[in-house]
């Protein structure tokens, strides 16, 4: 069985599929065959007290045990700072425990991929989530003909996904780049650069969604908005395409060691360092220093 | 018992390899302490970032230190609090992640409670060492109760008296900064960089002892009490430094002037900052920090009348209280033990050796633990 974690916000999502599947059912079952149990639920900040809990009850579900995990899938981030480290960290700590390969995806590819599942869109189709602080985290994605995996009979083929935030994605598109924090204002006037009109796609709290469609209003420009909640069933179906490939998925304690959450921002730091006696006594002459990088108003606790 | 033990309260990513409570089969830290030195102090989120980092190199690299695999483990272990929640989390969602992955037992740690049981761990094997008194848990070589542990780390300064395991009662606490946070803001201020407690204690070291200090700084002993102070001892340094900044500034302006600064302070023999002695200021802080601790302690070993002290804590690791308590104490016939200064810092041998002897009475945490950043030591009464 292959799980699939998703807690990159204050909604979690976890779900169960068969993997591998049966030599003689391969042809047979069609990937939306695959989805033996899902549960999405508000864990609020509560990501690692609850997450281990509702595994074990997905599990009971099955009448399985963590032995008969066989893979596993994990969103990766952007989002809250430490329920995507709870999701990231549970995949490390499963993945060195239980000797099974990781599949790692962005939490906006699994928004992303959860719309196409539910439109035949031939639109953009863009992701955003709360970054705080007014702004969102976005990654714009173009339909490809052949990027619907559904009820394709076989593992079908590693979806293509390629955010970019403006334009079309040149071949070597910096990955990160295609992953942004955007105010509204830009968000909007890179929407407006669009042929048609797009699909806007994720979790934002109703002052987001205000802010934007006031941008829009302001920039004439048009998009829809669809709310739907993430599923952990659309990270796991982007996890078999890709462990179908036989490529990308860790599966060395190297590999697992290198997986990072995706956290667009920098850490909030705030010092006001004041200069030591040492470069003082040098006469070094520094201004009072206010470094102040990016933080966000999901990262509570503590 | 084998137990693995993970750490991650602050900018230490720890994983050990424990047995019986005692026995270091594998010990890795990995520090961050260079990455925060250029802030001058843990940043919260930085250090949470690093803790996921370091995760699987440091547990991969005790599994080889102790060259044993998975099916010799019986439990894990990891600390819950006190410290930084973004860290916490990670070393907690890891050991209770792995425990149900094994079907192991978990259990979460009381990080203070770990760093006295530091005083527990050895390296020799366990046929050097076989168990006398196991049903009370005591084998030779082991710290004998009723113990008193000074407990000086880099958030908390207490006082506590232990009867017997997994009994604390506080005799006193600090009312304002830790030792080691005072140990940590003066190394900041004199320009020696953190971790603090090191920096002062290499600092220190370099005055030539056979001559007078020209520093003197102020104790606040809180008669009566076994709390301690050490705001006003960071103040009267501050002080100082300022004075010296100050007298190197105008004598710089007027150079001229022949009576020297009108902000030189008592006590101070320098003219300006030129003069100002790091290794001297550094010293009179460290003894300030020292005769406090000491004194206490010796206080409250005699009242109670304990054979045995503990040291545990980061500044445990520091020489001249060792050296300092070690001769009030020994003409008491009282003994007293402390670390290696590797076990002293952050560390997760330290959590093993805790968890030890709760697991050992059956006590186990729900796969629902949460952390807990401001946990104290689980005082009686
Ligand atoms: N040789 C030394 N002399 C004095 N202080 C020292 C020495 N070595 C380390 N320290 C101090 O010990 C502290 C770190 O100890 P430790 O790692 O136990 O604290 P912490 O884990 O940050 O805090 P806590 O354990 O209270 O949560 C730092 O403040 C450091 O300056
Ligand atoms: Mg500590």
């Amino acid at each position: 069985m292959l799980l699939a974690i998703d807690t990159s916000t204050s909604l979690a999502t976890v779900a169960l599929v068969a993997y591998p599947p049966a030599a003689a059912a391969d042809a047979m079952l069609s990937i939306q065959q695959r989805l033996l149990v899902e549960h999405t639920w508000e864990v609020g900040q509560r990501h690692s007290v609850e997450l281990l809990q509702r595994i074990e009850w997905l599990l009971r579900t099955q009448n399985a045990d963590m032995a008969q995990i066989t893979a596993l899938a994990v969103a990766t981030g952007p989002g809250s700072f430490n329920g995507v480290r709870v999701a990231v960290t549970t995949a490390k700590s499963l993945g060195f425990a239980l000797g099974v390969p990781v599949s790692a995806h962005p939490t906006l590819d699994i928004i992303a991929w959860g719309a196409y599942a539910t439109l035949p869109a031939q639109e953009p189709v863009w992701s955003l989530l709360d970054a705080g602080r007014g702004e969102v985290y976005a990654a714009r994605y173009i339909s490809y003909r052949d990027a619907n995996i559904l009820g394709i009979s076989a593992w079908g083929p590693t979806p293509v996904l390629m955010p970019t935030a403006e334009g079309q994605p040149g071949e070597g598109a910096d990955a990160q780049a295609r992953y942004q924090v955007m105010a509204p204002e830009r968000l909007v006037e890179a929407l407006a650069r669009e042929s048609t009109e797009t699909l806007l796609c994720g979790e934002w709290r109703p002052d987001t969604r205000a802010a934007i469609e006031a941008a829009l209003a302001v920039q004439g420009v048009q998009a829809r908005f669809d709310a739907t909640p993430r599923r952990a069933w659309s990270l796991a179906q982007l996890a078999l395409a890709r462990l179908a490939t036989g490529q990308g998925a860790l599966n060395t304690t190297e590999d697992l060691a290198a997986l990072e959450p995706l956290y667009l921002r920098r850490p909030a730091i705030t010092t006001s360092a004041k200069p030591t006696l040492d470069q003082r006594m040098q006469r070094i002459q520094q201004p009072e220093q206010q470094e102040h990088e990016e933080g966000t108003t999901h990262a509570l606790r503590g | 018992m084998r137990i693995l033990a993970i750490e991650s309260s602050c900018d230490e990513t720890g994983a050990a390899i424990i047995e019986d409570g005692r026995i270091i089969r594998a010990n890795v830290v990995a520090s961050q302490a260079s990455v925060h030195a250029r802030y001058g102090g843990v940043v919260p989120e930085v250090a949470s970032r690093q803790q996921v980092s370091a995760l699987i190199p440091t547990l991969d690299m005790a599994f080889a230190e102790a060259g044993i695999g998975w099916e010799q483990i019986d439990a894990i272990a990891a600390t819950y609090g006190p410290g930084l929640a973004g860290s916490l989390l990670v070393g907690l969602t890891a050991g209770k992640t792995m425990a149900m992955a094994r079907g192991l037992p978990f259990l979460g740690v009381n990080h203070l409670e770990a760093h006295i049981y530091a005083n527990w761990l050895r390296t020799e094997a366990v046929s050097d060492a076989p168990p006398t008194d196991v049903d009370h848990e005591v084998w030779p070589g082991d710290p004998q109760f009723p113990l008193l542990a000074l407990v000086i780390s880099g958030a908390h300064t207490e006082l506590v008296s232990i009867p017997h395991h997994g009994r604390y009662e506080l005799l006193g606490q600090t009312r304002d900064d830790a030792a080691g946070e005072a140990f940590d803001k003066v190394s900041r201020l004199l320009g020696l960089g953190y971790p603090g407690g090191p920096a002062i204690e290499r600092a220190a070291r370099q005055r030539d002892p056979a001559q007078p200090n020209p520093y003197r700084l102020p104790r606040a002993w809180l008669k009566d009490s076994y709390d301690f102070s050490f705001s006003g001892l960071k103040t009267a340094t501050l002080e100082i430094v300022k004075g010296a900044l100050n007298a190197g500034a105008s004598q710089t302006k007027a150079s001229a002037k022949t009576k020297g600064s009108r902000y030189r302070r008592a006590g101070e023999s320098a003219e300006g900052a030129a003069a100002l002695s790091i290794p001297d200021l550094a010293a009179a802080f460290q003894e300030a920090v020292v005769d406090v601790l000491a004194t206490k302690t010796t206080q409250a070993a005699r009242t109670l009348g304990v054979r045995q002290v503990l040291l545990a804590g980061g500044v445990a690791a520091n020489l001249a209280l060792r050296e300092r308590l070690t001769a009030e104490l020994t003409p008491l016939g009282i003994a007293l033990r402390f670390p290696p200064v590797a076990l002293c810092t952050d560390n997760a041998a330290m959590i093993g050796a805790a968890a030890y002897f709760h697991l050992r009475l059956g006590e186990r945490n729900g796969f629902d633990l949460d952390v807990r950043p401001g946990l104290q030591l689980p005082f009686a009464g």
